[in-house]
């Protein structure tokens, strides 16, 4: 039984087709990787999953329950959203806005308990925010708003994280921080889905890739079958060369992040 | 550069201040009066004049300022925090204009048979419609300019249909009460006028009360705040509804008194931590003490004819709009 | 309670106290129009072209306050025209006779329609207007607005002798006069504390036609007292510490909706004059200064408490 699954989502705006008909599946402790080119309908489709977005048919099922039938709150509790460039309206500190993850937690008049203190805390470490923690949001720079937003995500103790290009205008060593972030949220036991526009990234880290195109499904499997020289030429209009060492050069990132 | 503080330490300091306002609103008027000799004569329930001074003139002055205070305070952060942008307040946005439009049309058209509370119910649906139409002009996720241009055509259309009713209405007094209700003033105020306001005015802040965490959710957008179990629609209306019940009430009993709304939440918000949950209670609280402190210096001030409230509220906020907007500008640049 | 009193009947009762023969009239004004219009400093005269040794024949009058009192003295012939402000009973005393002659809108068309040889109006006037008239050569003559009833006599006297109605001036103040004299002097220690309450909170102190009618009525003014001069707002707390036994109103309209008039219910109000209602004079009373003053004294008198 996989842990999100959805079923013949469609979708329009303004009768413009965004989805049609796409299957998407979850399993727990994996990563999938959402990719293709821009408009394909990766971001709509994470909207949807999200609740933010209602898909005009099809169906979703957390677990053995159709998602429309779950409460909000619990929902909340379970599935954590990052949109694409999230706009902090307020100049709160960072460790509030880790805070701001525990909402889904908490009870309307109840305070942060110690164990949501704990919790808070530990994410704040594993984001190697301590120096920032009273800093506010508006003086950090890129890489560090990311993974404050990437944090406070994790604060809420989601079993699924949905995260739109996490890495998008990262640097090259902030990018690998966020997917390592992403890649340890999974090895505890959940799962996350993310959009990426780097095709090294998503083959390196994803343990399964959904390649989108024109609001379909071009291809959904492991890295190596999805990113085939056909499927790329199809999908985004760039020709790889179909060797061996092009294919590996596309697969692997032979550089690494190094430790502090 | 003001820092946060703990928020128990702040309500507490702003629960003393405006006690203090409260409590030297009642103290001194236009006239000095033995105070003690008032209270005396009150509790004693002689019908004196000092304890009718006491009772009848300032007791509901300055409760009414403290709950029109606390309204406005508490619906400019709602507001801000609802619409993300620190210029949404009920001045701006309408709510205060359509208010006072309500309550003109309850006050010198309404027949006299319906009850007094025709007219808070004409200002609170007077506010709802000048704010929804503000809302729906602007759009969800208006930019400050957006949201100010709005505010400007509906208030300006609102304040010409004022104008334009007090001209026709039936009574030769009605002409000269447009100062009166864009400006707003508390002079004169009875206990009627109190109770008049009261219901919705509690009614609005209940509907508040459980709203901080949301707000605080929708620091991090629309989308985010949904993702995180906040049911978006039914939070938009808890809040027009609200702020349009408060506002609608309050401003039907002094006018459109202006800026607070807007200057209030804007100097508290550094002593929150700019969280806009904790922003509520204290923004509620700083209006209170706004308009206390006005209004006191309205009594105080030696003029022949007492000036409006309102003037000195835009006095002081006039110039801190032009403070955002200069730093505002800074900041874009 | 309020007091109501017919209008039509009061303007009547004040209208041409005697019907003097015109040539009597004519020849005392004739005689009496040159020497005291020097004499009327208050009086502005401009455009001194023509008819300066008879009456002027075509009056037109474009205030309330002058209607009233043209219609009071002059001969019938002698109207051109009356403001439409006087054929409104709520505040006109003269409103039925009003209607027997054109009404004007102080227009500068239709004034020069009218071909008058005399402008009556007040000294608060609308002074682009009066330049306008001045210019094209017309005759005008203000009236100053009286705050005693000494002023008032001399608005009667200095527009009688305009119109070649001495005689009927002079009637006119002794009948006025002489009801003044009928309402009974209160002694200085007997007299209860009063005062005029408007919708906005004004109120009328010293030099006020309202003060005058209160003194002369029994009452002590409050306003006065407390060194209010003119019309003037007087707050709450200072009208409460003076305690006053009744309050009287004087609206220039009816119960309408305002909040002007909303404040008139304040309940401390009624409470400070032990549930005395307040008490409305009609305002026509003193919109002008005229005789019917006399005719407010006694309802002020009638007003005052009866004795235990």
């Amino acid at each position: 039984m996989s842990l999100l699954r959805g079923t013949a989502l469609s979708l329009a705006f303004d009768d413009q087709p965004i989805l049609e008909a796409v299957d998407i599946e979850l399993d727990k402790g994996e990563m999938l990787g959402l990719i293709g080119p821009n408009g394909a309908g990766k971001s709509s489709l994470l909207r949807c999953l999200a609740g933010s977005a209602r898909a005009d048919s099809g169906v979703l099922q957390l677990g053995e329950q159709r998602l429309e039938d779950i409460p909000r709150s619990e929902r909340a509790r379970r599935i954590a959203y990052l949109p694409q460039q999230t706009e902090v309206h307020w100049p709160l500190s960072v460790k509030r806005i880790i805070e701001l993850g525990r909402i889904p937690h908490l009870e309307p008049w109840g305070k942060l308990s110690a164990r949501d203190q704990q919790v808070i805390e530990s994410v704040i470490a594993d984001a190697d925010l301590l120096p920032f923690r009273h800093r506010p949001y508006n003086t950090l720079s890129g890489g560090e708003r990311a993974r404050v937003l990437l944090a406070r995500a994790l604060a809420s103790e989601p079993e699924i994280l949905l995260a739109d290009e996490p890495v998008a205008a990262l640097d090259p060593a902030h990018q690998l921080d966020v997917m390592a972030m992403l890649a340890e949220h999974c090895s505890q036991g959940n799962a996350v889905i993310v959009v990426l526009h780097d095709l090294r990234l998503a083959a390196h880290f994803c343990q399964r890739l959904q390649l989108l195109h024109q609001g379909c499904t071009l291809a959904v499997g492991k890295p190596g079958e999805v990113l085939t020289p056909d499927n790329l030429e199809n999908a985004y209009q760039i020709h790889l060369p179909d060797t061996q060492s092009a294919i590996d050069t596309l697969l692997n990132i032979t550089w690494q992040r190094i430790p502090k | 550069m003001l820092g946060e503080i703990r928020q128990s330490r702040l309500l507490g300091l702003l629960v003393a201040a405006a006690s203090s306002l409260f409590l030297f609103s009642l103290l001194f008027g236009s006239q000095t009066i033995p105070v003690f000799q008032a209270l005396q004569e009150t509790f004693d329930d002689t019908s004196s004049v000092l304890a009718l001074i006491l009772t009848e003139v300032r007791l509901p002055r300055a409760l009414i300022a403290l709950f029109a205070g606390a309204t406005l305070g508490l619906c400019g952060a709602a507001m801000q925090a609802m619409l993300r942008n620190p210029l949404a307040s009920p001045g701006l946005i309408g709510s205060a204009s359509g208010a006072a439009l309500g309550a003109v049309i309850a006050l010198y058209f309404g027949s006299a048979a319906l009850s007094q509370f025709s007219l808070p119910l004409g200002g609170i649906l007077g506010s709802l419609g000048a704010t929804l139409l503000v809302y729906l002009l602007a759009g969800r996720n208006a930019g400050t300019l957006t949201l100010i241009l709005a505010g400007v055509a509906i208030n300006s259309l609102t304040l010409a249909l004022i104008s334009l009713l007090l001209n026709l209405a039936p009574s030769p007094y009605a002409v000269q009460e447009i100062v009166l209700w864009m400006m707003g003033s508390l002079a004169n105020s009875s206990m009627q006028n109190f109770w008049i306001m009261l219901p919705g005015t509690l009614l609005g802040w209940m509907l508040l009360l459980r709203v901080g965490r949301a707000l605080d959710a929708l620091t991090l957008g629309e989308e985010t705040a949904q993702s995180m179990g906040i049911d978006l629609p039914r939070l938009r209306w808890r809040i027009f509804l609200a702020v349009a019940l408060a506002v609608g009430s309050a401003v039907s009993v002094t006018g459109a008194i202006g800026f607070i709304g807007l200057v209030v939440p804007h100097m508290l918000r550094p002593f929150v931590g700019y969280q806009p949950g904790r922003l509520l209670a204290a923004s509620a609280l700083g209006g209170a003490i706004l308009l206390l402190a006005a209004d006191i210096l309205v009594r105080l001030l030696p003029a022949q004819t007492e000036i409006k409230v309102g003037v000195v509220t835009a006095l002081v906020g006039a110039p801190f709009f032009l403070y955002l907007i200069i730093k505002s500008r800074r900041y874009n640049q | 309670m309020e007091l109501h009193f017919c209008g039509e009947f009061r303007a009547s009762e004040w209208r041409r106290p005697i019907a003097l023969p015109a040539f009597l009239t004519d020849a005392i004004a004739m005689s009496l129009l040159r020497p005291t219009l020097l004499l009327l400093s208050l009086l502005t005269v401009a455009g001194w072209a023509h008819g300066a040794d008879t009456p002027p024949s075509r009056v037109v009058s474009i205030n309330l306050c002058t209607d009233q009192l043209l219609l009071m003295l002059a001969d019938a012939d002698q109207i051109a025209s009356v403001s439409y402000l006087s054929l409104q009973p709520e505040s006109s005393f003269v409103a039925e006779e009003a209607q027997r002659y054109p009404v004007n809108h102080a227009r500068p068309e239709e004034l020069l329609a009218l071909d008058p040889d005399l402008i009556l109006t007040v000294e608060f006037t609308d002074r682009r207007l009066l330049g306008l008239l001045e210019k094209l050569g017309y005759r005008i003559a203000q009236l100053p607005m009286p705050t005693s009833i000494s002023g008032i006599e001399s608005n009667i006297r200095s527009l009688a002798k305009l119109l070649g109605q001495n005689a009927r001036g002079e009637a006119l103040i002794h009948q006025m006069q002489s009801m003044l004299s009928r309402i009974p002097h209160q002694p200085a220690h007997q007299r209860p504390k009063a005062l005029f309450y408007q919708p906005r909170g004004y109120t009328s102190g010293i030099d006020t036609l309202q003060n005058e009618a209160l003194a002369l009525a029994g009452w002590s003014n409050l306003a006065a007292n407390i060194g209010i001069s003119g019309y003037s707002s007087i707050d709450l707390e200072s009208l409460l510490l003076g305690q006053p036994d009744q309050i009287f109103s004087s609206a220039y309209t009816g119960e309408t909706r305002s909040l002007a008039q909303r404040q008139l219910h304040h309940p401390a109000l009624r409470h400070i004059t032990h549930n005395r209602p307040i008490i409305e004079i009609p305002f026509k009373y003193w919109i002008c200064g005229g005789p019917m003053i006399a005719d407010a004294v006694a309802e002020l008198h009638a007003a005052l408490p009866k004795k235990q």
